[in-house]
């Protein structure tokens, strides 16, 4: 498995938002959906475990950079890896505590034990008024502040972008280390027999919990990149909207679920689409590209690139991953 | 040398002793085939030698230590591995990568050893040239020398065979214990395996035999010998043997 063409389009597409300021904003659009296929794939793929509380790790990295920048003024720049540490710090927790009990569940009972997960912790800073409560976190003002007006609105326009690519290239790799070591054998095991698995001496919940909390750290440096670093302001309503899981799957499914060139295909396809009927018939994105999805699942189950790989040569397989 | 030793086992179930005082001694390298009609024992047998069932009585010696109260993995990770009955790939795996799986947590090697020992698992079994294949593809009888392989690769001391020839013809047959035996004396690798049918490949191939009847041993010694005892004949064959 050779990870340097979805390495490459990652780096293609940094230096493009680089080069054309004008377009950032467009492939921050994109590179979104992509990063998130490619998160929710480490997770999703991997284990064919599906998280319906999912959401809340891309809403624990938004609060991470929206705390720091609001309740520990002073920091200067160092503000922006601190409130990222802090929200992949928190996300990553969040899924050691959620997986640790709901991860010995199989299948759909660990999807509806995680079902309360995002919703609760909505509910919790809005009623509890933590974090700003139901108003949320704007961020604006706590980063022309510290981070000066100029560098400010760089790093929310072209910043944001260049972080949440380097997000999803992260996870490619992730995706390569996890793939091509003991964890990738002990996942791909019992993901397809967690019996056979424990009889030849795998440890199932050690690797799934391992590729949860991975995907959960990813998804909470591109919530941290997208919504409060992107769009400078954190709000519940935004960053708990449970449809990103949907989302995530989407991209995922249309790429190929376990793939890792995958969720940029995905990706791409998933974002264009909605942006077609979001213009030729405003309002209807969610219908058609549930139709979508579903087509795609029926006919193609593997995905697009997974349906290539197959028709591959093991040689051009290798660079297709 | 002896590898295991029973002693005196014992297991009820409610009124009914499925295993019923049954007492042998296994050495290394030593093919040994448990024969009996269904519901002689024979399952039940093989489950307390591995750990699923715990005996009501008597005690079972792996290289001398006395392994009666381990559970299954730990008695796996002393170098027991079992072959089911019905195969159990996994299927969008290529061929392998199954063995690998095999090698790597079972064995216990590292990644690079790993994929070392399991392309010579599959040489050994004679499926190499499949081994890029996905695992769902393979006929039955290859899943059981998969099956096989990726015991084999798991390094055991001692093969537990639940029936392994049920469902292959008498030419796989032949094949499949040829390789046990192959096993067993190459490797130095001991093998219980259980036959309920298909008294022929057992007789030309295991060392010795155990012929169990209601759960106790009616019989022991080599194939010609045991086979032909009155009273397995009797009970299990009802006419002389060939």
């Amino acid at each position: 498995m050779k990870p340097y063409i979805p390495l490459g389009i990652y780096l293609a597409l940094m230096a493009a938002a680089f080069a054309a300021p004008e377009y950032s904003k467009l492939i921050a659009s994109v590179a979104f959906f992509m990063a998130l296929g490619q998160a929710v794939n480490i997770f999703v793929g991997l284990t064919r475990y599906v998280d319906f509380g999912y959401v809340a790790f891309l809403a624990m990295g938004a609060y991470g950079v929206g705390v720091v920048l609001t309740y520990l003024p002073g920091l200067g720049l160092a503000a922006l890896p601190v409130g990222i540490a802090l929200g992949v710090a928190m996300a990553a927790a969040l899924a050691a505590v959620v997986g640790a009990i709901a991860l010995r569940l199989r299948g759909a009972y660990f999807a509806i034990a995680t079902i309360g997960v995002n919703e609760g912790l909505k509910h919790l800073i809005v009623g509890a008024n933590i974090w700003g409560g139901g108003a949320g976190l704007i961020l604006s003002s706590a980063m022309f502040r510290e981070f000066g007006r100029e560098t400010a609105l760089f790093l929310s326009t072209v910043g944001s972008t260049a972080l949440i690519l380097f997000a999803g290239a992260l996870a490619v790799v992730a995706m390569y280390l996890i793939q091509s070591g003991r964890a990738g054998y002990a996942l791909a095991a019992v993901r397809q027999d967690e019996d056979a698995a424990k009889v030849m001496g795998i440890n199932p919940t050690k690797y799934k919990l391992l590729a949860f909390m991975t995907s959960a750290s990813l998804s909470g440096l591109l919530g941290a990149s997208y919504f409060a670093v992107g769009n400078m302001q954190v709000f519940p309503e935004n960053v708990f909207f449970i449809e990103y899981i949907l989302d995530g799957m989407a991209v995922m499914f249309l790429g190929g679920a376990a793939t890792v060139t995958g969720p940029i295909v995905g990706g791409l396809i998933y974002y264009f689409a909605r942006d077609l009927v979001g213009q030729v018939w405003p309002g209807a994105q969610a219908l058609v590209t549930a139709l979508l999805v579903f087509i795609i699942v029926v006919l193609l189950p593997r995905g697009i690139v997974g349906t290539l790989r197959l028709h591959l040569p093991p040689k051009a397989r290798e660079w297709l991953p | 040398m002896t590898l295991l030793k029973v002693e005196h086992v014992v297991k009820k179930f409610g009124g009914l002793r499925a295993v019923d005082g049954v007492s042998f001694a296994l050495d290394r390298g030593e093919f040994l085939a448990v024969v009996g009609p269904n519901g002689s024992g024979k399952t039940t047998l093989l489950n307390l030698i591995n750990g699923v069932y715990k005996p009501d009585e008597g005690r079972i010696f792996f290289e001398g230590v006395d392994v009666t109260e381990l559970p299954p993995y730990k008695r796996a990770r002393l170098g027991m591995s079992r072959a089911f009955q019905v195969p159990r790939p996994f299927p969008e795996s290529t061929v392998l990568d199954n063995v690998v799986v095999g090698a790597l947590f079972n064995g216990g090697y590292d990644l690079r050893r790993a994929r070392e020992v399991a392309e010579e698992a599959l040489r050994y079994v004679g499926l190499y040239d499949k081994r890029h294949e996905l695992a769902g593809r393979l006929t039955f009888n290859e899943l059981r020398l998969l099956e096989l392989a990726r015991a084999l690769a798991g390094n055991p001391k001692l093969l537990l065979l639940d029936e392994v020839m049920a469902g292959l013809t008498p030419k796989e047959i032949d094949a499949m214990v040829q390789l046990i035996r192959k096993m067993a004396e190459e490797r130095g690798i001991a093998a219980i395996s259980l036959v309920e049918h298909r008294m022929r490949a057992v007789a030309q191939l295991a060392h010795r035999v155990i012929v169990m009847h209601q759960g106790k041993i009616i019989a022991e010694g080599p194939p010609e010998k045991a086979l032909n005892d009155p009273k397995v004949v009797e009970v299990y064959l009802g006419r002389p043997w060939r």
